[in-house]
């Protein structure tokens, strides 16, 4: 039958005069609160960088799946379109409204495309102050 | 002295104000410390591994569900890391060598004598004893007689599973028993190889 804890305690006194020594004999260094706070501050800015790629990586991926479909769906709408748009260029009968408006079109799309992934670029991968 | 809601200063913690994990360092760096140092020994990998256990707990903050207390939960963090550390020095940390029949032999009153000694030289063999057990033993028994701490707590530390924990205590009972009688085998054997 095993003895219960507080009679243990008590009746072990070798135990308890060892306990005191040991307590005396451990060397604790003082420095050691600061050094792993180092350590934990640099393991934080780890992870906030990780996390920054993760991100990079994340919206990369959303922005080529995104083109993919949209060229999956809509790849023969744009195919013909340029066509019709460098026969109007390359032939002599314009139908000077239509060209303006694809012109315009396709620099707008440009635009705002270059923007954004400039932006983008710029947020993830851009040189911090 | 101040009482401060731990769980409180985790949640401030997790909500990004990182320099605050200073008050688990500076309250419970030591407690840590004397854990780790008392498995691997070595000063230099207690630091290290002390270290590592609180970055690892700073890591997995957001999972301390405040069911034990805070330092109970940092034990248990460091307490593995010294096992993983040993492990992988290939240290000897679940040994089974024990003569199984010889601790039969060894009665209650002869561990009780040999445990409640005052003298100076068996203190020191008992010293030198505590530190022959495996890390595991090692562990139960500091934590047991050092530190204070119930069989539960140690239970908790030493990883034991949540379903086990209510019967922690009669296991726990029993390997200390059984340590005990190991330390009266050891303590002989030293007595004898320094005749």
């Amino acid at each position: 039958m095993e003895k219960n804890e507080h009679i243990l305690r008590e009746q072990d006194t070798a135990m308890k005069r060892l306990a005191m020594r040991q307590t005396a004999k451990t060397f604790y260094p003082t420095n050691l609160p600061y050094l792993t706070m180092q350590r934990v501050y640099e393991e934080r800015a780890k992870t906030a960088k990780r996390t920054h790629w993760m991100e990079g990586i994340a919206v990369g991926l959303m922005l080529c799946l995104s083109t993919i479909v949209v060229f999956f769906f809509c790849g023969d709408a744009f195919r013909r379109m340029f066509d019709d748009f460098f026969k109007s260029m390359t032939s002599y009968s314009l139908d000077t409204s239509s060209v303006a408006l694809i012109k315009y079109a396709l620099f707008a799309f440009c635009f705002v495309f270059f923007v954004s992934i400039n932006a983008l670029l710029n947020r993830y991968f851009g040189k911090k102050e | 002295m101040v009482l401060v809601n731990e769980k409180h200063v985790v949640d401030r913690i997790l909500s990004g104000h990182t320099e605050e994990y200073g008050y688990f360092l500076e309250r419970y760096g030591r407690e840590v410390f004397t854990v780790v140092a008392r498995l691997v020994i070595q000063q230099e990998d207690a630091e290290e591994i002390t270290q590592d256990a609180f970055v690892k707990a700073f890591n997995h903050l957001s999972s301390y569900s405040g069911q034990s207390s805070f330092s109970t939960w940092l034990c248990r963090i460091a307490y593995n890391e010294a096992i993983n550390f040993l492990r992988k020095k290939r240290k000897n940390v679940f040994s089974v060598d024990e003569n199984e029949q010889l601790l039969n032999t060894v009665s209650e009153e002869m561990v009780d004598e040999v445990l409640s000694t005052e003298k100076e030289e068996r203190l020191a063999y008992l010293e030198e004893a505590i530190n022959r057990l495996n890390p595991e033993e090692r562990m139960l028994v500091t934590s047991f007689y050092y530190e204070g701490r119930s069989f539960k707590e140690i239970a908790y530390i030493m990883g034991i599973k949540e379903k086990d924990l209510a019967n922690a205590v009669n296991l726990l009972s029993t390997r200390l028993s059984r340590i005990r009688k190991k330390l009266y085998v050891l303590i002989k054997q030293i007595e004898h190889e320094n005749k």
